[in-house]
């Protein structure tokens, strides 16, 4: 595969829209997500659940069987917070100041607002 | 040793030291010590030493490069910047003033005031606003400190000024020698005469000389074809009374054919600082900034003479004379 | 009599307390007041909307429930999208507020905003994440909105734009580091040919009948026997003017609903009789407009607002370019002065309600859109004064009504920018000024001599076409003609600059968002002098400029095709004419620009690599280098080193100002090399909106001594806050030295003001020969936020950054910045008053 090819696929994952499961249930940890962990850095740019691990590097696949865990490199992973991390080693959970489990099932919510009260 | 000419500071976009947008330039030096002065850093003539208080992080540093152990040992920041601490970092009576404590301070809590330069180099200066003169009437006006106390120089910036074209307002307070004032005149467009009292003994004590000089020399004055403008600081407790405005007013009516108009100043105390900057205990610090709208009254008084009178000195104000007969 | 006395003394008292939203509640009348308050706060505040607002759902379903239904037509797409516009239209609820006399609004009901789902997936997605704005019940209306995302993923504009655009690119645009935007042709915002529209030669009903013939005509020739390129092309613009013909006639029916629900309410519910007769007249005016002109000063409001609602149901429109005193300043003659229809204080309640109807206005937009554009929903940025085509002064009494009205609604949106040139009389003068006391921040001033010459320098615009220009957004001018006006300006064009200098030490990766997006430039510890930095540089800056470009280039040649607009085009002549859709770049001048977010950052920044490590040899690059990839931690001294002991923009110092002409220089040459789709050029335009506080987490350390989450420059040419230290004159000073006509599209300068220097006649003698100086010095832009007692209080935090509007004492030796805390609240105190 190209380094053309790679970007593209690593890219689509973040610029090609998902349907969304009719059924899922928005409310309650449900499983282990990107967005509870430490280590990912959400994208202050957007509300739509983009960001970027600051731990693994381009290349890695967290949904691979076995995951590929790329740590060497300059590019960032890129990843949505809503991404099933429950398969990856370097998950750290991270503080999370809601207790009403709010912040849980909307990551990219409550996390945005903290980023902004933080900088006061 | 031939003492320089310090300037203590150039100020750009003054609105109320003559008409227009103006550059105000302060040389250090004054013969009087007026008790409400709110430029001390003008009154010697040689570079001082301000330690701001609220910027020293008490390292020390000072202290070791000091030769005349003239610097206090440090104490924790909080306290030496509480209210009312009695703490200052320089023993100005030991201190020599060599400066190598502002070299060797990396916080800018020591910094010199008083910088040589140039007559050319003010202009140079000042007549980077041109584009503001020249759309406003204004200009530069030279003060301080005491202008006349150096003759020369003071000459040399209001003639460097006026072959460039730049409208020139001398800030003085009248007391020198007739002569001296004289021969800066010719590049003078408009005196700002400062008048603090009419009586010459409350004037000495309050501003260490007396005013007999100064009144013959504003006499003098309106005889020239200068105009003049009257400035005089109201302070609180020396000349604020309906009395002295009164007698003021008389006064200066004799002269108001000249006088364009009369600027009433009310007292501030935001230099106090600056004096706590210099170790200088303020016996003013606690008195209240006055309410400019209480002047309307006395400057009232001045236009019932024929004077016109403002309260601030705006150099927008359109002063027409007061119409009284 | 002693009401009347009352009410005036309370309101002179709250001038005088300088209260001037108090003030102007007493004072407006009581329609003014009413509807002032009627309306919901639209803007965001932090990214959020206020409580109660909503996203509009209905629009949402009747949009996807036509796009279902057509999904087997035979109809070329323009013509579906036509359809879909139409049925909105016809079906979306309408509602008339009480004592308005003017109708129209996006949403369906007042607290709704309008929710385009057709434009972008990653919009959609944040309706979805944003529980605030989903009408209640929540967990319903999330199905609702989730079945509606899912029919739309694959099928939005942007979803099918994005296959068209370099990934490689696009990504880089999207991940927020380097811009603003995205590159839509229905969500950018439209400039108007306003001279064909709404100069009272036509309307609607006219321009369908015009499309009529020229349709009968051209189908006739191509059903005549041959055939060749034309006739191909031929048919697609039988298309584009059915589609056009559509969209007016939806225009023209929606404005018969209106007519209708008035005369419904009146004969059936209305128990006023002058409320009655007020919502008579709405019926006959939605009755004459938009399908006729209009006859009157309600009626040219209407038929404005009606344009502006269609616009903004085709487009998600994110300003509104427009020059309100200019074309509807004859029908406010027409009612005040000459048939006397009106009175002023009648007259002024329309302004005032035209006004509001603007204010109330509001989209569905991005995260990173409500955040750059804090409080409020788009740049509504009106255009006032200036000159018409053979260069006479355009002012009218619509003019200063607009100014009057506005100090009455105090809204924060619209804004007015006043086209200032040499004849402007006193009295219109003075109405600008009273307008910038009372604290509105507007208007703001356009040196019109300057402004008609760099539009003609840059674009070619022909000298009375350019003088007819508007704002197209905040500050980049447009004509309002044929060729003239650009049809979609798309933000996308929008670059975070402070990007280019923190690129030169990272060789183009972005750590923040840990991609590699610039130029891939050498080490920066390989630098031997100052010229080779400043080529990086340089490499930089037309490496992130070209990324945005080429990505609206493409947008903009594929969008005539792919996301075409019958409605706009259907109200310009060029589409008329020539049967392309309105966005065709062969049609148009090209009135391109690149706004150039967080640009004083580099001149600071070049200025500081200059003197701290070339001249005084102080660090090497390398150390720099590492210091700014630590974000300065642990290196506080050297920090301050950068921030204090290297000179700074705004100080009238040759020394760094000689960089900023040298940056713009640079990018000035760059913009000729950048062609749009039209040909023409692609100038910068340095400035904000409120970009300085949604990039502050995104740019890292600088060597102007930023960290990363420091709050990054007010934007345009203003000097960063508290690096001025030589006072506004030579702020002034600097902004002159550049060469407003060649050297960029525009540039923005914010000053403060404070309530001193306005003070009674003499603060108005100091503001003129302010402006006259800024006249002289050729500066195209200045703006004045006036400070109250807020904004001052805060100053004690940072009281370098508030320098230049403390009171003025004369005299006075002053120092506001070491000075304790109690003598700053004494002068604050004194500042606040508007004592002198």
């Amino acid at each position: 595969m190209s380094r053309r090819d790679e970007k593209r696929q690593a890219y689509a994952s973040q610029l090609v829209p998902q349907k969304q499961n009719l059924d899922a249930d928005k409310k309650g940890a449900a499983h282990l997500v990107c967005g509870l962990c430490k280590h990912y850095l959400e994208t202050s740019w957007s509300a739509d659940g983009r960001g970027s691990c600051s731990i693994l590097k381009f290349g890695s696949n967290i949904s691979a069987n076995p995951p590929v865990y790329v740590l060497e490199g300059k590019e960032g992973f890129l990843t949505k917070t809503l991404s099933d991390a429950s398969a990856c080693k370097q998950f750290e959970k991270m503080q999370l100041i809601d207790k009403d489990g709010y912040e849980c099932s909307d990551p990219v919510y409550r996390r945005t607002l903290r980023q902004l009260q933080e900088k006061e | 040793m031939k003492q320089e000419v310090l300037v203590s500071d150039i100020q750009k976009f003054a609105v109320n030291d003559g008409p227009g947008i103006r550059t105000l330039v302060f040389l250090k030096g004054c013969p009087m010590r007026c008790a409400w002065c709110h430029n001390p850093e003008t009154q010697a003539p040689f570079p001082e030493i301000y330690w701001k208080f609220r910027l020293c992080v008490q390292c020390g540093a000072c202290m070791d490069v000091c030769p005349k152990n003239a610097i206090l040992p440090p104490i924790s920041p909080k306290d030496a910047q509480s209210e009312g601490s009695a703490y200052h970092k320089i023993l100005r009576d030991k201190c020599d003033r060599c400066l190598a404590c502002v070299e060797a301070c990396r916080y800018d809590a020591l910094t010199v005031v008083g910088k040589s330069m140039t007559a050319d180099e003010i202009i140079d200066e000042v007549e980077k606003d041109r584009p503001f003169y020249k759309n406003s009437g204004g200009g530069l006006t030279l003060s301080g400190g005491e202008p006349t106390c150096h003759p020369d120089f003071a000459a040399q910036i209001l003639q460097a000024a006026k072959q460039r074209g730049i409208h020139t307002c001398l800030d003085t307070n009248g007391f020198c020698e007739w002569d001296v004032l004289e021969k800066m005149l010719e590049n003078v467009d408009l005196a700002l005469f400062d008048l603090k009292h009419t009586d010459a003994a409350i004037h000495k004590q309050h501003t260490g000389v007396g005013n007999e000089k100064i009144l013959e020399n504003l006499a003098r004055l309106s005889e020239t074809d200068v105009d003049i403008w009257i400035r005089i600081p109201v302070v609180p407790g020396f000349n604020d009374s309906k009395a002295f405005h009164t007698h003021a007013a008389e006064f200066l009516s004799r002269f108001k054919n000249q006088i364009s108009r009369v600027d009433l100043l009310p007292f501030h105390n935001w230099c106090q600082d600056k004096y706590g900057w210099l170790g200088i205990d303020w016996p003013l610090k606690d008195t209240e900034a006055t309410d400019p709208s209480f002047l309307e009254i006395p400057a009232d008084m001045y236009r019932e003479k024929g004077l016109a009178a403002t309260v601030g000195g705006s150099g927008f104000e359109k002063t027409a004379k007061w119409a009284s007969g | 009599m002693a009401q009347a006395a009352l009410k005036d003394t309370s309101v002179k008292e709250f001038e005088k307390k300088q209260e001037w939203w108090w003030a102007a509640e007493k004072k407006r009348s009581k329609r003014l007041d009413y509807l002032r308050k009627a309306i919901w706060k639209k803007g965001a505040i932090g990214g959020l909307y206020a409580p109660g607002v909503k996203v509009d759902l209905e629009r949402a379903q009747l949009h996807t429930q036509k796009a279902k239904e057509m999904e087997m037509s035979p109809d070329a797409y323009v013509i579906k999208f036509a359809k879909m516009f139409a049925h909105i239209l016809d079906n979306k609820t309408i509602f008339i507020t009480d004592h308005a006399q003017l109708v129209g609004y996006t949403g369906s009901l007042p607290h709704t905003m309008g929710w385009d789902p057709s434009a972008a997936s990653i919009l959609n997605e944040e309706a979805f994440n944003d529980p605030t704005a989903i009408p209640d019940p929540v967990d319903v209306n999330q199905k609702v909105i989730r079945e509606i995302n899912n029919y739309w993923i694959g099928k939005t504009d942007l979803d099918k734009m994005m296959p068209v655009f370099d990934m490689e690119d696009l990504m880089k645009m999207l991940s927020g580091s380097i811009g603003w935007g995205v590159p839509l042709a229905r969500g950018g915002y439209s400039s108007k040919d306003y001279e064909y529209i709404m100069t009272g030669k036509r309307a609607f009903a006219a321009i369908i009948d015009e499309l009529d013939r020229k349709i009968d005509e051209v189908d006739e020739e191509v059903h005549q026997p041959g055939a060749n390129a034309e006739i191909s092309k031929a048919y697609d613009k039988l298309n584009n003017w059915d589609a056009m013909k559509i969209t007016l006639e939806a225009g023209i029916r929606i404005a018969k609903r209106y007519a209708r629900l008035a005369r419904i309410i009146a004969e059936n519910f209305e128990e006023d009789p002058k409320r009655k007769e007020e919502l008579l007249k709405i019926a006959q005016t939605c009755e004459r407009v938009p399908a006729h002109p209009p006859r009157n000063l309600q009626e040219s409001f209407q038929y404005d607002i009606f344009i502006q609602m269609m616009s903004r149901t085709e487009a998600i429109e994110g300003a509104w370019p427009s020059r309100p005193d200019y074309y509807h300043g004859p029908y406010y003659d027409k009612d005040v002065n000459i048939d006397k229809t009106l009175t002023r204080e009648e007259a002024l309640d329309l302004v005032g309600e035209f006004i509001i109807r603007a204010a109330e206005v509001c989209q569905f937009k991005p995260k990173w859109t409500r955040e750059g554009l804090q409080g409020i929903d788009g740049t509504w940025v009106w255009t006032i004064g200036g000159v018409d085509r053979n260069g006479k002064d355009a002012c009218n009494d619509l003019t200063v009504a607009l100014m009057q009205a506005a100090r009455l609604v105090r809204v924060a949106n619209p804004t007015l920018s006043f086209r200032w040139h040499p004849k402007v009389k006193d009295e219109v003068m003075r109405e600008i000024f009273e307008c910038n006391r009372q604290g509105l921040g507007y208007p703001n001033m356009r040196n019109d001599p300057i402004l008609v010459a760099n539009t003609m320098h840059w674009y070619g615009h022909p000298i009375e076409e350019a003088r007819l220009w508007a704002n197209q957004a905040c500050l980049s001018p447009c004509p309002t003609t044929k060729h003239g006006f650009q049809p979609m300006r798309m933000a996308n064009a929008t670059a975070n600059c402070a990007k280019i200098i923190e690129y030169v030490f990272t060789s183009g990766f972005d750590p923040v968002v840990n991609m590699q997006v610039g130029a891939e430039t050498p080490d920066v510890a390989t630098f031997k002098n100052f010229e080779e930095f400043f080529a990086a540089w340089t490499l930089q800056m037309q490496t992130i400029f070209s990324i945005l470009v080429r990505a609206v280039n493409r947008a903009r040649t594929l969008a005539p095709t792919m996301t075409p607009r019958p409605f706009l085009s259907g109200v310009s002549e060029r589409s008329i004419e020539s049967g392309l859709d309105t966005l065709d770049p062969s049609i148009e001048r090209g009135n391109s620009w690149i706004t150039a977010f967080t640009w004083v950052e580099n001149v600071d920044s070049l200025a500081a690599v200059k003197k701290l490590v070339f001249e005084d040899k102080k660090y090497t690059l390398a150390q720099l280098k590492e210091a700014l990839a630590k974000n300065w931690e642990g290196l506080e001294e050297m920090r301050l080193d950068f921030v204090k002991n290297a000179p700074k923009w705004g100080n009238d110092d040759d020394y760094v100002d000689d960089i900023m002409l040298r940056c713009l220089d640079e990018a000035a040459k760059f913009s000729k090399v950048l062609k749009d789709p039209s040909g023409n050029n692609w100038p910068i335009l340095p400035e904000n909106v409120s970009g300085n506080i949604h990039y502050a987490n995104i740019v890292g350390a600088l060597p102007n001594g930023r960290r990363l989450g420091d709050a990054l420059y007010d934007g345009g040419i203003s000097p960063g806050p508290g690096l001025d230290k030589k006072g506004p004159t030579a702020v002034l000073k600097s902004c002159g030295k550049i060469d407003h006509i060649t050297g960029g599209r525009a540039f923005l300068l914010n000053q403060r003001l404070s309530p001193t220097q306005l003070a009674g006649e003499k603060g108005y003698q100091l503001w003129s020969s302010y402006i006259r100086t800024w006249a002289d010095l050729g500066i195209d832009h200045i703006q004045f936020n006036m400070v109250d007692d807020a904004t001052l209080r805060s100053a004690q935090k940072d009281p370098e950054k508030y320098q230049e509007v403390i009171v003025r004492v004369a005299g006075y030796s002053a120092h506001f910045v070491d000075v304790s805390r109690k003598t700053q609240d004494n002068i604050i105190q004194r500042t606040v008053q508007g004592l002198g």
